[in-house]
């Protein structure tokens, strides 16, 4: 037997979609976003800049997890409300934290991306998909 | 005599990782698609990327926020 001989098979791939839905209300669904421009890091807890990003996080809790493809999903939409903004980031997390810009609770995952030019009054639907991979 | 007593140990590392695809369309204030942006982090084709990319430029001429907004 080779020493590293081992899989998490696809039933134990689908268990990790379902621990993350039977996680209810505290499943990480919950998407925030922000303008800051400083790289992803494992020890991110936060979203980087959330100047003028004082919207809610919005719970897209377990809105279409696909277990049968190993993906956790979440779909959900923010609106600018105060003022345009230039938005590189977003994140999830387990809760919808507190204040304005929210803040709270634990990360699930953070992601950058090219410059959304954002304008009061209009939104931006995210759709994350977590892909449970076992290699 | 008795045998000496035979023990194993040891551990199995089954591997498991996360890959994360994300995309997003931006909305009007009716909830009309203004641009659909796409996949914004994950995998994409070359052609996908360009669209991506003409769509947030376009959003990018359209910009009403003042200059450093969002901007350190």
């Amino acid at each position: 037997m080779a020493a590293d001989d081992v899989l998490v098979v696809n039933t134990g791939r689908e268990l990790v979609v379902d621990a993350l839905l039977a996680l209810g209300a505290s499943a990480p669904a919950y998407i925030g976003w922000g303008v800051g421009a400083t790289a992803v890091d494992p020890t991110d807890t936060d979203l980087d800049d959330q100047t003028d990003c004082g919207e809610a996080r919005t719970n897209a809790t377990g809105s279409d997890s696909k277990e049968s493809t190993y993906t956790y999903r979440v779909v959900g939409t923010i609106t600018k409300a105060a003022a345009a903004a230039i938005i590189r980031e977003v994140a999830t997390f387990d809760g919808a934290g507190a204040g304005s810009p929210p803040s709270g609770d634990t990360m699930f995952l953070r992601a950058m991306f090219d410059a959304i030019s954002l304008n009061i009054d209009n939104a931006i639907e995210f759709t994350i998909d977590t892909l449970v991979t076992a290699t | 005599m008795s045998k000496p007593k035979m023990e194993t140990s040891g551990s199995i590392v089954g591997k498991m990782h996360g890959k994360t695809t994300i995309r997003a369309r931006v909305l009007d204030s009716d909830g009309n698609v203004l641009e659909d942006l796409g996949v914004i982090v994950g995998e994409r084709t070359k052609e996908q990327g360009d669209r991506t990319r003409a769509a947030l430029a376009r959003l990018k001429a359209n910009f009403k926020g003042g200059k450093n907004h969002g901007r350190r």
